[in-house]
């Protein structure tokens, strides 16, 4: 990927990028964690895991939703966050593809006591908006106010702090 | 990009140990545990709870209670039907079928529907409460009604539908330990013929 001029107006884009798929997921995750029997009885719905082992994911996946929330906002570790999220992102994915091709009628779960909604078209296709979003952040970094940038020049290859219009050094290794 | 991997990798060991700690520190309940085990006499349905008087099924209902007449509490059709139902055995199997929940309808037991707002509105099982498997709410009005130590009766749509059972273990841990769970969903029960209602639960308003 070239870099072009512009690096500061490029750094807003992903900055609201990671502050507004970040926000979400950390609401998602605190109200998971509020009630993780609710999320539990979310995951048993999906009828893809033995009721013993459904305990791990009900813990596991919001704590998972917080941590990499909380790194993408803050923009430490922004690319390794988003593709976090990415990969949850895919997961949910393919549980609502698999819940859809069987017919079940499940709630998503993804907000709890909110926004409860019927797994279908409309979650997939958030979903998959979602997953637009991580895009950028995991190939590009994570851009203006990330704490990336103040560590130093890319941790994991993204921002550093030479000034706008630089080239900036690519690492995309 | 190897960074990048080991990085999300990091990140998400880490949450999983957090995860893993979580789990250890707060128990959930994901099965329906067995009811408490009674002694032999049968037990008394739930006396907080208004119930309304259960009048005996009309014609359409075929057993032990049906050449029986209709009482106020159907008392002496209930002594026909106690050599077939037992509720202490009823109890004890936790889950039942459309005629022996309709029998214990009979002798006043509470019912809860865990179907949503919209599905009960449109019709319910007679006197039936309202808890909503997807918004389970502990402060639900019916829950300031029902009795822990009396028996519940739980129903959703039947067939695969797992709501019941998901208030059932949410009663359980608020302490419930006479639940029982009608296999047979609402429809089976319209079908029937036995009694029905539409619109808010009893108490609230519309």
């Amino acid at each position: 990927m070239v870099s072009t001029r512009c690096d500061w107006r490029r750094g807003l884009d992903l900055c609201f990028v990671r502050l507004v798929l970040g926000g979400l997921f950390l609401f998602a995750a605190v109200i998971k964690l509020q009630d993780p029997q609710a999320f539990a009885t979310a995951i048993k719905a999906f009828r893809l895991l033995p009721t013993d082992v459904i305990v791990w994911p009900a813990f596991i996946i919001p704590w998972m939703e917080l941590v990499l929330a909380v790194a993408l906002v803050a923009g430490l570790w922004s690319r390794s966050a988003a593709l976090g999220l990415a990969l949850l992102l895919i997961a949910f994915g393919g549980a609502m593809v698999s819940v859809m091709a069987r017919g079940l009628d499940v709630e998503c779960g993804c907000f709890g006591r909110f926004f409860g909604q019927k797994v279908g078209w409309e979650s997939l296709v958030r979903n998959v908006v979602f997953l637009a979003l991580a895009a950028p952040v995991v190939a590009r970094g994570g851009g203006a106010l990330a704490l990336d940038g103040l560590i130093g020049r890319g941790r994991d290859g993204d921002t550093d702090r030479t000034a706008p219009g630089a080239p900036r050094a690519d690492a995309l290794d | 990009m190897i960074r990048v991997l080991a990085g999300t990798a990091a990140l998400m060991a880490l949450a999983a140990a957090a995860g893993v700690v979580d789990s250890r520190l707060r128990h959930i309940q994901v099965a329906l545990a067995p009811n408490a085990p009674l002694g032999s006499t049968v037990q008394a349905p739930a006396a907080t709870a208004t119930a309304p008087a259960r009048p005996v099924a009309p014609a359409a209902t075929t057993g032990p209670d049906a050449s029986a007449p209709a009482t106020q509490d159907g008392s002496s059709a209930t002594a026909a039907a106690a050599a077939a139902f037992d509720p202490a055995t009823l109890v004890a199997k936790q889950r039942i079928t459309l005629e022996e929940a309709h029998y214990l309808w009979t002798l006043g037991d509470p019912f809860v529907d865990a179907r949503t707002r919209a599905r009960f509105e449109a019709g319910h099982i007679a006197g039936a409460f309202h808890l909503p498997a997807a918004q389970f709410d502990i402060n639900a009005p019916a829950l300031q009604v029902l009795d822990p130590q009396g028996r519940v009766v739980i129903y959703c749509t039947g067939g695969e539908c797992d709501d019941s059972e998901s208030v059932a273990i949410r009663l359980q841990q608020l302490g419930f330990t006479q639940l029982l769970i009608m296999e047979a969903g609402y429809d089976d029960w319209a079908s029937a013929g036995y009694p029905t209602a539409q619109g808010p639960p009893d108490g609230e308003p519309w």
